[in-house]
């Protein structure tokens, strides 16, 4: 019942928040651009343009999203901070991914420079093709430690996906090892562990959701510590299953504003985030088709919930020997 | 059979009322117009109009991405006819065959070539697509990273000939195009190649504002050179398809229809891809080789034909799989998620009249774009009357504007003034431009595709080898190869010589 | 291609240039791609190493710009050339004019003046420039100027109102 409680939670949170400022309200008095550090038709670009258009109807004012993909979505998300910061101008995509570009020294900024607005929450899941050896988890738990074994390949959408980061968490707890085979996105890991070119493809639900249905993939394994639902085809047993005690934070999307953007926008926003989108049937809708938790957040709240995987991430990929700075200088603390 | 006609036909008979076409008229002439300003492509135009359908009935929403889908392939060869700047990238080969007849006065003719060619080739993916949708999706699961590697090969193989002209010059242009398509972060450690610590060029460099300066500032440089005389008389000629065109040239529209959308059910390979391969196609198999690039009515119906069947073909894999063929369709993908129509292996099992549906706003898409291909030649024949002085520098404001709007980035207009110099020089010195556009196309998947097929191989290059769809592509390769060498190739013939006499009398 | 069309074909001094030009860019790929690291330490396999793919790549372009060199000499790029003629150089003059008009407005203008603004400066001097002749009738070039003004301040506006109204792209 995680799920209603952050609802509740984030409700609560921006109610306080959003009365506080109710006045001097922002009239955009152009077209404000949303930012999406992403090529166009992906999953969080999907959200996103979701999210635009109930904003649209909320600030009475067109949001343009544009799309600026590159460099691991650190390119537009840079020119967000490099632009004028006058609210006109929005980032989006994983929260987690923004924690960890200082980190991983793509970009010079951390969860603290923006107020964060998020919208929904993606499980990953690790599948496996139905005809590879791996019928569940326990299979490919075996093949992964099993001591002086060829690792197995597993798909993931690139560096520094959700994919990847799953696989690395279970590295990092299980000290087994995989065989990490990038592909250019969600939609080409899947379809590659579908047409049996790897066993397994570690990704989010939302892009295996369809494939799993169809019977043309096995779900292993959620990254959660209780069974996820899935529509028209059962519950997802839970990593913790087999890995007790694995931590299992979700992964948030939304987009951000830097915090120093005139204060009657946030106020605005706060407010749009709790009148429109926490009652949202398109979003709710579409969170639900897709396989994804509707998790509208924002201020404190969603910080706090998206620096619960930016903690994580950031320390595996250091433990990993692949960041530039060590997380504790970027005030991400280990625990 | 009889069943999927009768369900096109009931879903015909539901698409097609006002509405639809109030929407259609309007989405396909918005997307002839995107798509023939050059920078701004299918795929920005079906992406802005995603966010304006959205409140539409998610049927009428689609039609209209559709409309603009199919439009803007289709009006990016205007500007690749009568100006020699490719309005999107999958216009490139229209440009070999189209600019060459307009400077013969024919630009009319050309314009009515491509309506027909287009037209017919968007048919022919289209029915494709209504008989063959499941069994194509799977069979382009077949091609995995080992086959991709080589079709880039293949690809990569075939540039440097492609253009006319000398062979060797478009290799070094095709190979400088695959390395500049290794700039930026690779995709197996997301290093930063060739970036020198700038931020900007870690992003690598895109395709489009490249395109936009090769071809649209590098034209407008080489046109300020010409001496001031010009007035190339323009013969409106026969804005309408021609049957003769279609019974002279079936066997290349048909032969370029199958190869775009086939190329377009391969995810990773786009109308680009699919235009240079059925042009690349035809001269291979034409009898008048000789005019490939200086105004051949073959080359260029082949181009037209290829480029939008592959608009269907990159349908298929989006309604049977939800894996987009190419990037205007992964966009039209994310629209029908947002509407809640699920794209994907559960459509034919859940709603399999969809499909029609698809079809039959595919077909009616097409036929819009054969209205305004009569009635558009006329009016877009007066570009030719400006003289150049003032329409150059217009042209250098849309090439700036449309090397910036895609992605709002000021480096992308850099990124188009160093390809506009660098290409007017090359230009110059005699390279063509349209290898090195395929190199960078195809320089993506040849590094990651090869790297990918290591890494699940585990090192071993056997796969590469041994896997069947890979034997003939790799044949193809080296047999192009070993015949374009012109001593080996002159052996060969001479060899043959009696034979191909022989074939060629019965084909004739 | 086209360029068949424009030009007359370079000569073979002009190939041998090229080809150095090609051969030292080839060169430079190759020592840069040398240069990069293999990540050998972070357990991965040499053979997906980010140097290897553009490393090739630059050994091919100077490998095709040798052949070139080669190619050039044979055809007599050593032997004494006609000096080029007026008519070309007046081509090339022509050509530079555009291009630094090009980039002073793309690179400099444009996002330092409004759109609309730095569209219509440039329209009015490219035209001007590229339409005045030594000796023109100051009537003639008042009507030009005229033109020129027009057309420049037409087509950034409605340039500007198409992207930024129907396009909803914002101008840099």
């Amino acid at each position: 019942m995680r799920r209603r409680d952050l609802l509740l939670g984030a409700t609560a949170a921006m109610a306080g928040s959003g009365r506080s400022f109710a006045q001097g309200a922002w009239k955009p008095d152009h077209p404000v651009t949303i930012i999406v550090p992403w090529a166009a038709g992906g999953s969080t670009d999907q959200c996103v343009r979701v999210v635009a258009s109930e904003l649209q109807a909320a600030l009475g004012q067109s949001c343009v999203v544009v799309n600026q993909p590159g460099a691991s979505g650190s390119i537009g998300t840079r020119n967000v901070l490099a632009g004028p910061h006058d609210g006109y101008t929005w980032a989006s995509g994983a929260a987690a991914d923004l924690g960890c570009y200082k980190v991983l020294g793509l970009l010079d900024t951390s969860l603290d420079d923006w107020n964060l607005y998020l919208a929904i929450a993606n499980v990953s899941v690790i599948c496996a093709n139905p005809s590879s050896p791996y019928k569940d988890f326990a299979a490919f738990f075996a093949a992964m430690t099993k001591p002086g074994g060829t690792e197995v390949p597993v798909a993931t959408a690139g560096i520094s996906s959700a994919g990847q980061l799953m696989m690395e968490m279970l590295r990092a707890a299980t000290k087994g090892a995989y065989r990490h085979v990038p592909y250019d996105g969600g939609n080409p890991a899947v379809i590659a562990a579908v047409a049996g070119e790897t066993p397994i493809v570690s990704c989010l639900l939302v892009e295996a959701g369809d494939m799993i249905k169809a019977k043309r993939l096995v779900p292993l394994a959620a990254l959660a510590d209780k069974p996820v639902p899935l529509a028209g085809y059962g519950a997802i047993p839970p990593i913790t299953q087999w890995v007790p005690g694995m931590a299992a934070p979700l992964n948030y999307f939304g987009i951000w504003l830097p915090k120093d953007a005139p204060a009657e926008v946030h106020a605005t926003m706060q407010q749009a985030w709790q009148d429109r989108i926490a009652s949202s049937k398109a979003l709710r809708d579409y969170a639900e088709r897709r396989a994804a938790l509707f998790t509208p957040l924002a201020g404190q709240p969603a910080h706090d919930e998206a620096m619960k995987l930016v903690r994580q991430a950031a320390w595996l990929y250091y433990d990993g020997g692949k960041a530039k700075v060590s997380p504790d200088t970027v005030g991400i603390s280990r625990a | 059979m009889l069943d999927n006609l009768s369900m096109l036909g009931g879903q015909l008979a539901d698409q097609a009322n006002l509405t639809t076409l109030f929407n259609v008229l309007w989405a396909t002439f918005a997307g002839i117009v995107v798509g023939s300003l050059p920078g701004l492509t299918a795929t920005l135009g079906v992406a802005l109009m995603t966010s304006l359908t959205f409140s539409m009935e998610p049927n009428q929403a689609i039609q209209v991405l559709i409309c603009v889908y199919v439009g803007a392939i289709y009006g990016g060869s205007r500007s690749a006819i009568l100006l020699n700047i490719p309005g999107t990238p999958a216009s490139a080969a229209s440009t070999l065959d189209g600019f060459p007849l307009a400077r013969q006065g024919l630009a009319g003719r050309a314009m009515g070539i491509s309506t027909t060619g287009s037209w017919l080739g968007t048919l022919t993916g289209t029915l494709v697509m209504a008989s063959l949708a499941p069994f194509l999706a799977n069979f382009a699961l077949s091609f995995g990273s080992y086959e991709l590697f080589w079709v880039a090969v293949f690809g990569i193989v075939i540039s440097g000939t492609l253009a006319g002209g000398d062979p060797l010059k478009g290799y070094m242009v095709g190979f400088l195009g695959l390395f500049i398509s290794t700039i930026g972060q690779d995709s197996q450690h997301a290093y930063p190649r060739f970036a020198f610590g700038n931020p900007d060029l870690a992003g690598g460099i895109g395709l489009l504002p490249a395109l936009v300066g090769a071809f649209g500032l590098a034209e407008v440089l080489t046109a300020m050179g010409r001496p001031p005389v010009h007035g190339v008389v323009t013969k409106v000629g026969s804005v309408l398809p021609r049957p003769a065109d279609v019974a002279r040239y079936w066997r290349t529209i048909l032969r370029s229809g199958l190869i775009g959308t086939f190329t377009g059910t391969l995810p990773g390979l786009g109308e680009e891809t699919a235009a240079f391969a059925a042009y690349a196609a035809a001269r291979r198999a034409s009898r008048e080789r000789e005019k490939f690039g200086q105004g051949s009515i073959e080359g260029l119906i082949a181009a037209e034909t290829g480029e939008s069947a592959c608009v269907p073909g990159a349908m298929i894999p989006v309604l049977t799989l939800a894996v987009p063929g190419s990037a205007p369709a992964a966009v039209l993908m994310a629209a029908m998620f947002i509407h809640g129509l699920n794209p994907g292996p559960m459509l034919l099992v859940t709603t399999p009249e969809y499909l029609y549906r698809v079809v039959a706003m595919l077909m009616i898409a097409d036929m819009a774009k054969l209205f305004y291909g009569f009635f558009l030649v006329r009016p877009l024949l007066l570009i030719l009357r400006v003289p150049r002085e003032r329409l150059m520098p217009v042209i250098v404001l849309l090439c700036t504007i449309g090397a910036y709007a895609t992605t709002a980035r000021v480096f992308n207009i850099w990124v188009m003034l160093v390809f506009g110099v660098l290409g007017m020089v090359l230009r110059r010195m005699k390279f063509p431009m349209a290898p090195m556009i395929l190199g960078m196309v195809l320089g993506e998947l040849l590094d990651k595709n090869l790297l990918r097929g290591l890494t699940i191989a585990n090192g071993s290059i056997l796969p590469f080898f041994t896997r069947p769809i890979c034997i003939v592509l790799a044949c193809l390769s080296f047999g192009s190869v070993i015949f374009s060498v012109p001593a080996v190739s002159i052996r060969l013939r001479r060899l043959v010589r009696p034979g191909a006499r022989r074939r060629a009398a019965s084909l004739g | 291609m086209t360029v068949a069309h424009d030009s007359p074909p370079p000569s073979p001094r002009a190939d041998l240039f090229t080809a150095a030009g090609f051969l030292a860019f080839g060169v430079a790929v190759i020592v840069v791609s040398a240069q990069m690291p293999t990540f050998t330490d972070q357990g991965t396999p040499a053979y997906v190493a980010p140097g290897i793919v553009p490393g090739f790549h630059g050994t091919v372009i100077s490998l095709l710009a040798l052949v070139l060199a080669v190619r050039s000499v044979l055809r007599g790029a050593f032997r004494p050339m006609p000096g080029s003629g007026g008519s070309a150089r007046r081509s090339l003059l022509r050509i530079a004019l555009a291009c630094v008009l090009a980039i002073v407005f793309s690179g400099f203008m444009v996002g330092r003046l409004p759109f609309w603004l730095a569209a219509a400066i440039f329209v009015f001097v490219f035209i001007l420039a590229f339409e005045w002749r030594p000796g023109m009738a100051s009537g003639v070039l008042a009507r030009d100027a005229g033109i020129a003004a027009a057309i420049g301040l037409g087509t950034g506006w409605g340039i500007t109102l198409l992207f930024e109204h129907v396009f909803l792209i914002r101008m840099p």
